[in-house]
């Protein structure tokens, strides 16, 4: 099989991106685990059926003692009946006990209504008072008075958490957790686009199988996760950051008529407005502040509603109010991440039951997190508590994979005794009384939650792939015996109490068994506590052999394009043009390694007993995987092994270009400072990604960097004495694209202008020198750079390669039509948005959808019409009038500025300037690629060392190295980062008003991607070209030398970030217990590995570009 | 960061000729003198005290900033560059600039022509240029760029302006040959030139490395602009002081040995 260079290297390329792709998925298939989602749903009946937790001491203390049964608890635990008092063995009459549990179910339900109230990115500051935090009050605190003044009034009927959530912090991943009672892992995120309904048991779906009708209001992400369970929904969309009220006045508009009917027991309302607050303008704007006073009425209105309804009988008797956030948020109004101020939420309860005071032992109330001076201890509770909680109150079963418990401060301020108000006239006795009789009540719910939990723990064991490790199990186990012998033991004591007649004994024996339900208690909450706990553990579990595997994928990619590089730098014999991609030696290999897998599993009944045959066994499981698995690695070994001359120690130094005997090590000439600067800043770069503050500071990192290459390219220019200009040029941009992000300017006049934001200093009244302020500000920032860049497309690109053809100028003509649009849409959206021209909003309609959309598709049509051209000129003329480097740099250029339209106007309105100052950027690099390693100018350059500087793979490295840098800080510096968060969601919906899956996944990765991967990938033939035309003294390159340079320039390209994302890679896995390993590590992670598949892609893209380079010329040399 | 030299005495050369034109006169001159500079040197001094006076030069520079940083400002009611750090580069700059200036002065080239006020003078004024270029560089690094940072930027900047251009500007001037030698060729010709060149490049690398560890979220005092990074500086200003001695003390006993030969 002969293949010509250009299809090996395209060949290659694929190979490369196949390898990798394998190599991704199989890390990620251990790393991101997921937790499997079992489709069991808890029921009365189960709950009832081995009961022995709920209704006995209830009974007891009106007297029923004596009927009760535990025969089905001698049933199900034989051994410990003797250890139960006489009096337990002797209790007869079974029926009663059954059926009063399948009417009731689970739980007494002590509330009859809910009304939940959701705001999202609630942080704790903006409801809690201002004293609990350091410093001065600032601007978004205490804007929600009405629940401060309600704690403050009455902290036995309303009261305040701290409710700390489990990263991911994203709406829909919370709504999950909160629901299920589960931790909803990392994966869940992937799908945060199109929510997937829910399939776990959970709340919503329990409280309909109850009957109770819940209706909802607010983010339709709710209808998404639970598409029929509603009684009523009135959802409203949610994913355009920029509307702040559509949800919100939605919300409000529906929320009052609906208090007012009785169709519903539990009412859900999600205000968004909060949330995309904080993402647009972040939290300090005036707008949160408005956002918060507008929900403070809400709630006051709420309230007061309550207040008046809630008479017994009324509407909204035993009402509960829960009023909390779903995640909190940044200042900057991130959230996603695991650090405190995204973690931390508030909780709000507010009871209607006033028929007492809570008495529940405070001894149970341990955590503390605040220490206010007023209404005292504010404590705190975890997410995954909540399911489990509220399910507690309405009486519903808890949801099948709940591992939360009860939360006891709630239980106390929501539960009431029902007898307790004929007995507080008895003073001290009666309200030691009143807990005895609360902890019992709390001690069966924590028995019931308890058994719940043992049970989904047990199932989850026998079902999933990877179970829980037995000795935390056994540890458990051992947990919930001890808890449960205490309980069986002591159970009936209560009944005792009643049985007394002497007065005198009843304060000591209260006493004494307020002691042991203590006990109890406390048994039960570490069981529960501890089974969290080991989920918390076990739901970041990683699949060890699956990471070893697809690291060790990726690192052979490494060694594969280092090989790949060193055959290539072999100067142009045959020999080593095969070794590129020895075709044959990979197909033979790889298929004839999966043949005796195939063979093992055919021949497996010979081997059934052997030990063998449970490996066996898991190699038929998991066959497709280990196939291919097994063929790539062995694909990735022939490659290494298929030396296009005789295996020797030789061949492993094949770092060192050039032949044989001349170069074994690079000389100095080679080894310049640059080389070696590019060499330690990728080596730095790699490690700095073991650390979390580096991966956070990243983008700094990268600046720093650049900054440094700078300077040495300043040093390299005085020292050669020319292009100085051109350095002094590439500092000054290095030091401004940074900057341009986060000028305040382009957050537009309006947020800048907000209320009380200026004080009085910018008058309202005086409009015309606004217009003219907005006009100028407009004008500099995009138009000015926009006819910048039309200059550079029209006159300056159009000097070099690609002048000729009508396509050529025809491009530019579209391309200098969209520039014009994205200035009139920024001029027009400007003017309007600060209020200072109003146009009908027909007008405004088509500005805000039809221009964008105009733009999209000029930029299709261009890129496709580059497309349809080469491939219409290959067919009929077989491009004899066109060279190789001339195919690269025309489709480059019409891609790149084709492309540049849609990014700049995705990019918003900092777009162009950003644009304009990478341009000059790359220009000032491109030129001062004239500078070679030995410092000397252009003109100066000898027959010899050009020849070196072909040859060798250090120039082709150093100049890469530095692009790809440049692509990094390209990325940062548009305000990415590698976080969930740093997604630019805004983006997805310039153009478009709804929500569709594929376009706004479109819009938000060519937005992600666009300008630090498909402008620097596309752009790199102008480098190697470039470079060319400075380093052979002949000008015009020959085709093979051309795809020669390409190819080892897309190889470095790949290698030095493949680097990047192996070591990434490596440090997840090591850091995988790290604290931060949600929050920082596995979303760089992801990150990194989709942008390098990406790369990959790309680089496929621009190589398929080989195809249409006429063969003719290379085989001739 | 080894560029920066080079910058630096582009713009101090460019902005020294509009300030002082009275400089061209002396500028002149040196450039076509500076090869044989060295026998001129051998005039001026003995051969074995030019070694030692260069030495003592040097290390009273490195006592002058280990002082200036730590010993001073302790004394002075125990400031510290990690609290007070504006204070303490103040105060380490009064300490340090002033022997730096004077005692490179007494260094100076061709000393017949150029008095010691005026080795002094260019020596003072390629302070402010220094210190800016300095500051704008460190900023290109992403040093912080508000009012307070800006300040502390700018006590940096003197800082370290005064170990790497002021003793090239009072020895040198205006000679840009010898800027580019010392800078963008990396070169030093001898151990004046090294005594230059080494510290200079030092101090600077020192600071690139110092600031490594700020990202880091140990939230230590010191990991603020610009402590760890004047750490850097003067820790590789001290280093490479002692680097450069013994190097021209190793080259010392060498050269003295060819002179004993020559003379013989």
């Amino acid at each position: 099989m002969t293949l010509s260079l250009a299809k090996r290297a395209f060949s290659l390329f694929v190979y490369l991106l196949v390898l990798d792709g394998v190599a991704i998925f199989f890390f990620t298939r251990g790393f991101l685990l997921t937790r499997s989602e079992l489709p069991a749903f808890s029921d009365c009946s189960d709950v009832s059926s081995i009961s022995s937790c709920t209704g006995e001491t209830v009974k007891c203390l009106s007297g029923e003692c004596k009927e009760n049964d535990y025969t089905e608890d001698k049933l199900a635990y034989g051994p410990i009946k003797n250890q139960g008092t006489p009096e337990l063995a002797q209790s007869g009459a079974s029926g009663r006990q059954g059926k009063k549990l399948n009417e009731q179910c689970s739980t007494r339900p002590v509330i009859k209504k809910a009304i939940v109230l959701i705001i999202d990115a609630l942080r704790f500051d903006f409801v809690a008072h201002s004293r609990n935090f350091k410093g001065e009050p600032k601007p978004w605190m205490d804007n929600l008075p009405v629940l401060q003044r309600l704690i403050e009034e009455d902290n036995t009927t309303a009261r305040l958490f701290k409710f700390l959530a489990d990263p991911p912090t994203t709406t829909q991943q919370r709504l999950k957790g909160l629901t299920t009672g589960g931790l909803p892992t990392f994966i869940d995120i992937g799908h945060s686009f199109g929510a997937p309904a829910i399939v776990e048991d959970n709340l919503i779906l329990q409280m309909q199988r109850t009957g109770k009708r819940v209706v909802m209001m607010g983010d339709d992400t709710w209808l998404q996760l639970f598409p029929t369970q509603f009684a009523k929904a009135y959802p409203f969309p949610s994913f355009n950051v920029k509307d702040l009220h559509t949800v919100d006045d939605g919300v409000i508009s529906e929320l009052f008529p609906a208090l007012h009917r009785d169709d519903w027991d539990v009412l859900i309302g999600h205000f968004l407005g909060v949330d995309h607050v904080g993402h647009t303008f972040a939290v300090e704007s005036p707008f949160m502040v408005e956002k918060l006073k507008q929900y403070n009425d809400v709630i006051e209105g709420v309230v007061t509603l309550l207040r008046n309804m809630s008479e017994p009988g009324g509407l909204l008797e035993d009402t509960l109010l829960i009023v909390m956030g779903d995640h909190g948020q940044t200042l900057n109004g991130d959230h996603g991440g695991g650090t405190p101020e995204e973690v931390e939420t508030a909780l709000f309860a507010l009871s209607m039951n006033r028929r007492s005071g809570g008495c529940l032992s405070k001894a149970l109330i341990s955590s503390c997190e605040v220490e206010d001076p007023v209404i005292g201890c504010i404590s705190s509770i975890p997410q995954l508590d909540f399911s489990a909680t509220l399910a507690s109150f309405l009486g519903v079963p808890f949801p099948f994979g709940s591992v939360g418990q009860v939360n006891a401060e709630l239980f106390d301020l929501v539960v009431r005794d029902p007898e307790s108000s004929p007995l507080d006239s008895r003073g001290d006795s009666g309200s030691s009384l009143c807990t005895l009789r609360m902890l019992e009540r709390y001690k069966d719910v924590l028995c019931t939650n308890s058994r719940q939990v043992k049970r989904y723990f047990e199932a989850y064991s026998a079902v999933a792939i990877s179970g829980f490790p037995k000795q935390d199990l056994e540890r458990l186990e051992t947990l919930y015996s001890t808890a449960h012998d205490l309980n069986v033991t002591h159970s009936c004591s209560t009944c005792q109490l009643s049985s007394i007649s002497d007065v005198e004994l009843i304060p000591t024996m209260t006493r004494r068994m307020i002691d042991e339900s203590q006990v109890q208690v406390e048994a039960y909450r570490a069981y529960l506590s501890a089974a969290a706990s080991l989920a918390r553990s076990q739901w970041t579990q990683f699949g060890i052999e699956w990471m070893a595997v697809g690291l060790s994928l990726l690192f052979a990619s490494i060694a594969i394009r280092a090989v790949a590089l060193h055959r290539l730098s072999q100067n142009g014999q045959e020999r080593w043009e095969v070794g590129l991609l020895p075709i044959k030696p990979l197909l033979v290999n790889s298929i004839g390694s999966s043949y005796p897998i195939v063979m093992l599993i055919v021949l497996q009944p010979l081997f059934r007993g052997t030990p063998f045959y449970s490996a066996m066994m898991y190699i038929q499981e998991n066959l497709s995987i280990v196939i291919i698995g097994v063929t790539i690695a062995a694909s990735v070994i022939s490659y290494m092994t298929a030396s296009p001359r005789p295996f020797s120690g030789k061949n492993l130094r094949f770092w060192i270009g050039g032949s044989e005997k001349k170069r074994r090590f690079p000389t100095a000439e080679q080894m310049d400072l640059r080389s070696l600067a590019a060499a330690l800043f990728l080596i730095l770069h790699a490690l700095s990604l073991f650390s979390n503050s580096y991966i956070v500071a990243e983008g700094v990192v990268i600046n720093f960097f650049m900054a440094s290459s700078g300077m040495i390219y300043l040093r390299s220019a005085i020292k050669a004495h020319s292009k100085i200009s051109q350095a002094i040029c590439y500092l000054g941009v290095i030091w401004i694209l940074p900057r341009i992000h986060s000028l305040a300017l382009f957050k537009g006049l309006k947020a800048i202008e907000g209320p009380g934001f200026f004080g009085s200093g910018l008058d309202f009244a005086d409009s015309g020198s606004i217009l003219l302020l907005q006009l100028i500000l407009t004008i500099t920032t995009v138009a000015f750079p926009l006819i910048a860049l039309t200059w550079v497309i029209r006159w300056k690109l159009s000097k070099s390669y690609l002048s000729t053809g009508r396509l050529w100028k025809s491009v530019q003509s579209g391309i200098s039509i969209s520039y014009f649009l994205i200035a009139v849409y920024w001029i027009l959206m400007d003017l309007t948005s600060s209020g200072l021209i109003s146009r009908p909003d027909h007008v405004m309609r088509f500005v805000r959808l039809d221009i964008p959309r105009a733009i999209y598709l000029i930029s299709s049509v261009v890129i496709s019409a580059a497309a349809v051209r080469e491939i219409h000129s290959w067919r009929i003329f077989g491009s004899k009038l066109t060279s190789a480097a001339e195919i690269l740099l025309r489709t480059a250029a019409v891609v790149v500025s084709g492309f540049s339209g849609s990014l700049m106007i995705l990019m918003g309105r900092k777009g162009p300037l950003i644009l304009m100052a990478v341009a000059l950027e790359v220009w000032c690099f491109l030129e001062l690629q004239a500078l070679t390693s030995c410092g000397r100018s252009t003109n100066l350059i000898s027959s010899d060392m050009e020849r070196r500087e072909v040859e060798s793979i250090i120039p082709s490295f150093r100049a890469t190295a530095d692009w790809s840098l440049i692509a990094l800080q390209i990325f940062f510096s548009t305000g990415h980062s590698c976080a969930f968060d740093g997604l630019h969601f805004s983006a997805a919906f310039v153009g478009f008003d709804d929500f569709g899956f594929y376009q706004q996944g479109i819009l938000l990765a060519v937005e992600t991607f666009g300008s630090s991967h498909v402008l620097p990938i596309f752009g790199l033939p102008f480098l190697v070209v470039w470079r060319l035309r400075f380093t052979r003294s002949s000008g015009q390159a020959d085709d093979k030398y051309v795809i020669v340079e390409v190819t080892k320039g897309y190889l470095w390209f790949g290698l030095i970030r493949l680097v990047l994302t192996a070591v990434t890679t490596a440090s997840v896995c090591i850091q995988r217990r790290h604290l931060m390993v949600w929050g920082i590590f596995a979303p760089k992670f992801v990150f990194d590995s989709l942008g390098f598949l990406v790369v990959d892609v790309l680089v496929i893209l621009v190589t398929s570009l080989f195809f249409f380079i006429p063969g003719r010329k290379q085989h001739s040399s | 960061m080894e560029g920066k030299g080079g910058e630096m005495s582009g713009r101090a050369k460019g902005r020294r000729r509009k300030i002082t034109p009275l400089s061209k006169t002396f500028e002149e001159r040196p450039q076509d003198q500076i090869h044989s500079q060295g026998e001129e040197d051998v005039d001026q001094f003995p051969f074995p005290f030019r070694f030692w006076i260069l030495a003592c030069v040097q290390l009273i520079c490195g006592a002058a900033v280990y002082l200036g940083l730590w010993i001073v400002p302790y004394l002075m009611g125990g400031l510290s560059i990690i609290f007070q750090p504006v204070e303490t580069l103040r105060i380490c700059f009064v300490v340090a600039f002033p022997v730096i200036l004077f005692s490179f002065s007494m260094l100076r080239l061709q000393p017949e022509i150029c008095p010691v006020w005026w080795a002094a003078f260019r020596g003072f004024l390629s302070l402010p240029i220094g210190m800016i270029v300095a500051s704008f560089i460190a900023t290109i690094f992403g040093a912080p760029v508000s009012y307070e940072s800006a300040v502390r930027t700018l006590h940096w900047g003197a800082l370290v302006s005064t170990l790497t251009v002021v003793p090239v500007a009072a020895v040198a001037g205006g000679s840009w040959p010898m800027w580019h030698q010392l800078f963008a060729a990396t070169k030093p010709n001898g151990p004046l030139e090294l005594a230059l060149c080494l510290p200079a490049h030092g101090a600077a690398i020192g600071s690139w490395v110092g600031a490594w560890p700020m990202p880091l979220d140990w939230e230590r005092p010191w990991q603020e602009w610009p402590v760890c990074c004047t750490y850097g500086a003067v820790g590789g200003y001290l280093l490479t002081v002692f680097v450069s001695l013994g190097w021209n003390a190793v080259n010392l006993r060498q050269s003295s040995k060819g002179e004993e030969e020559k003379a013989k």
